[in-house]
């Protein structure tokens, strides 16, 4: 009879030991800085992930609308859906190589496969370009071929990069995007 | 003579009492004008008065929803207002948006279960405008609407509307002109 307590008071030291974790895990923001350093103008832009994916889940499908709209309307766009998943497959078949994406235009722009991320590098007039997706966001977002692109799902698969996102920016200015703690 | 004076006189406390009881349940917004010159003034205004008169709309047309045939970008962001705003009031007090260009300033924040603007022109001296408001003033406008078809929102703008004259109660407006301060207070 003396060995129930023992027993309970064992179980309970373990829930909590297994409980630390979550208590000490912050949720996830997303953080967006942008400084003009012409005009001294500067965002910045905080939200709590889990509001960021109720704006995806409900958003997302009529952002791809959008985006089609815009190139049915001729603008100043040369690719499509499958272009950019045959990139994204070239890029996940090739781990570490580096992928031209912009050979018309001097190839400043390469992407390769580090990781668990993909890598976008660039330099031009505007400065230096850095981009790291999460591997998870591209696989979420165009799926198996064939399937529609799935934006919802993919920015859930955000939520745990902790990350800067996109870094963009010189000496006129800069552009952040970043997943970390509030 | 007495018995009917005595009548009346309960009769005009009951009725008091009434409207004491309606005005705490329903809300009053205070307007509040102060003007360097010209005349000020402050203006109670009771929201049982909309809120009677929404009452006072034939049923046919309470029921009567409107179908917003919106794009579809339109619709589904009224849509999520509703979850946007509950994860906000998850996530406790934060400072969402801050603008600053020069001596201009836009501040977005949530303090409590409050949405809260402050807006800054010209420096200390300028203009300022200051909002507070319910989060769930978002959640009723969102919660009041659904999709319908493929692109389209249905809203019922009556069940909008009453749910936002019950949950503005807490909200704050006021307006600094410098020449001219307007303060909107809703109980």
């Amino acid at each position: 009879m003396m060995r129930l307590p023992r027993i309970a008071a064992l179980a309970a030291i373990v829930l909590g030991l297994a409980a630390l974790p979550a208590f000490g895990q912050e949720r996830p923001w997303l953080h967006v800085s942008v400084e003009d350093g012409n005009d001294n103008t500067k965002v910045e832009v905080n939200l709590p992930f889990a509001a960021v994916e109720a704006l995806g889940d409900s958003l997302a499908e009529h952002i791809f609308d959008e985006i089609e709209k815009e190139w049915d309307h001729g603008a100043d766009v040369d690719v499509d859906a499958d272009d950019l998943r045959a990139l994204w497959q070239s890029l996940r078949d090739n781990p570490g190589a580096w992928v031209t994406l912009d050979e018309e235009n001097g190839g400043n722009l390469r992407a390769r496969m580090d990781g668990d991320e993909i890598r976008i590098e660039g330099a031009g007039d505007d400065g230096a370009l850095d981009v790291r997706i999460p591997v998870a966001f591209g696989d979420a977002l165009f799926g198996e071929e064939g399937e529609e692109p799935d934006l919802a799902a993919a920015i859930r698969a955000l939520r745990d990069h902790d990350d800067v996102l996109v870094s963009v920016g010189g000496d006129d200015g800069r552009v952040r995007v970043w997943i970390g703690p509030r | 003579m007495l018995r009917l004076l005595g009548i009346l006189f309960a009769a005009a406390l009951v009725s008091a009492l009434i409207f004491g009881a309606c005005l705490a349940a329903c809300g009053v917004a205070v307007v509040s004008v102060v003007a360097e010159e010209g005349p000020s003034f402050v203006a109670p205004v009771p929201l049982m008065l909309p809120l009677a008169a929404l009452h006072l709309v034939p049923d046919h047309l309470v029921d009567h929803e409107i179908h917003q045939d919106m794009e579809g970008l339109e619709g589904a962001a009224i849509l999520a207002l509703g979850p946007f705003a509950r994860a906000l009031e998850a996530a406790g007090d934060a400072e969402l948006v801050r603008v600053t260009d020069g001596e201009d300033q836009v501040l977005i924040a949530t303090e409590g279960d409050d949405l809260v603007i402050r807006v800054r022109e010209g420096g200390d001296s300028g203009n300022r405008v200051f909002l507070r408001t319910p989060l769930r003033v978002l959640e009723d406008i969102g919660d009041a609407c659904e999709a319908s078809g493929e692109s389209g929102i249905r809203c019922n703008p009556l069940a909008m509307a009453r749910s936002l004259l019950t949950a503005a109660r807490g909200t704050e407006i006021e307006v600094d002109g410098g020449a001219t301060r307007v303060d909107i207070t809703v109980w």
